[in-house]
């Protein structure tokens, strides 16, 4: 997780939050070089899945995410295509336990 | 921070159609490269009872082997099956000067989920069989008499 989050209650009901995360790899280059690439998302969790997010991930939490993709569209363009694509949480898991991180 | 060893996991298995006939490009330094455009189609039920369908629109770019593949043999329209990794791309608008970001799939596995009709169309067509045998003709030099 790349940063602390924020929850959001739409219509006073449906619970929402983001959750920012890099995922790193290590990727080796024709010529043999190992370098490192980082994949910065954000995933999208609703209802349960938000509440248990916003109460036990802080930045820096490891997390294992499951989700699909989704297309959401910008704005009120319906336009085939045009939009952001994000990532919709289906299953969360935190790999390590909160009382050995570091808050931030 | 805990000393955790982060697993890599970065993957993303998607079957869809092409929504565009792929590009294949070469780098300067020879290696090939191509980009697809890809609808992943997703029915469902919504709490009023109603199937509702969504459609995702992604883009996904394939290496060497697999991006000779895909420019060579795979056309709009074809349904294929892709497992990959998320990329993210983070860049200027130059209207605006804001920052956008986008999701592409880097694809390092692509198979098309039909039979190509060109390769088949070009496929030579296997001899008629004949309705009766045919016999080879004996040499005349082997003729006892």
């Amino acid at each position: 997780m790349t940063r602390n989050l924020k929850a959001a209650w739409l219509d006073g009901t449906k619970a929402f939050c983001e959750v920012p995360f890099a995922s790193d790899w290590n990727t080796r280059t024709p010529n043999g070089d190992t370098i490192e690439d980082t994949f910065f998302g954000v995933a999208t969790t609703w209802d349960d899945i938000a509440l248990w997010c916003f109460s036990n991930l802080t930045k820096g939490a490891p997390v294992l995410i499951e989700g699909r993709l989704q297309h959401a569209k910008i704005g009120t363009s319906a336009a085939k295509g045009h939009g952001k694509t994000r990532i919709l949480v289906t299953r969360i898991q935190l790999l390590d336990e909160p009382e050995t991180r570091e808050m931030t | 921070m805990s000393d955790l060893r982060l697993p890599d996991i970065n993957r993303v298995a998607l079957a869809g159609r092409l929504t565009r006939d792929p590009e294949l490009r070469y780098l300067q330094s020879g290696t090939p490269l191509c980009k697809m455009g890809l609808a992943v189609s997703r029915k469902y039920k919504g709490s009023d009872g109603e199937q509702h369908e969504e459609t995702l629109f992604i883009n996904v770019t394939a290496w060497r082997g697999t991006a000779e593949y895909c420019g060579d043999k795979l056309r709009k329209g074809r349904p294929i099956i892709i497992e990959g990794r998320l990329k993210s791309d983070e860049w200027e608008d130059k209207t605006t000067g804001a920052k956008r970001t986008a999701i592409e799939v880097q694809a390092d596995r692509v198979q098309a989920l039909d039979w190509d009709e060109r390769e088949n169309a070009q496929q030579p067509q296997p001899p008629a069989r004949p309705s009766a045998p045919v016999e080879e003709p004996i040499p005349v030099g082997d003729i006892p008499f």
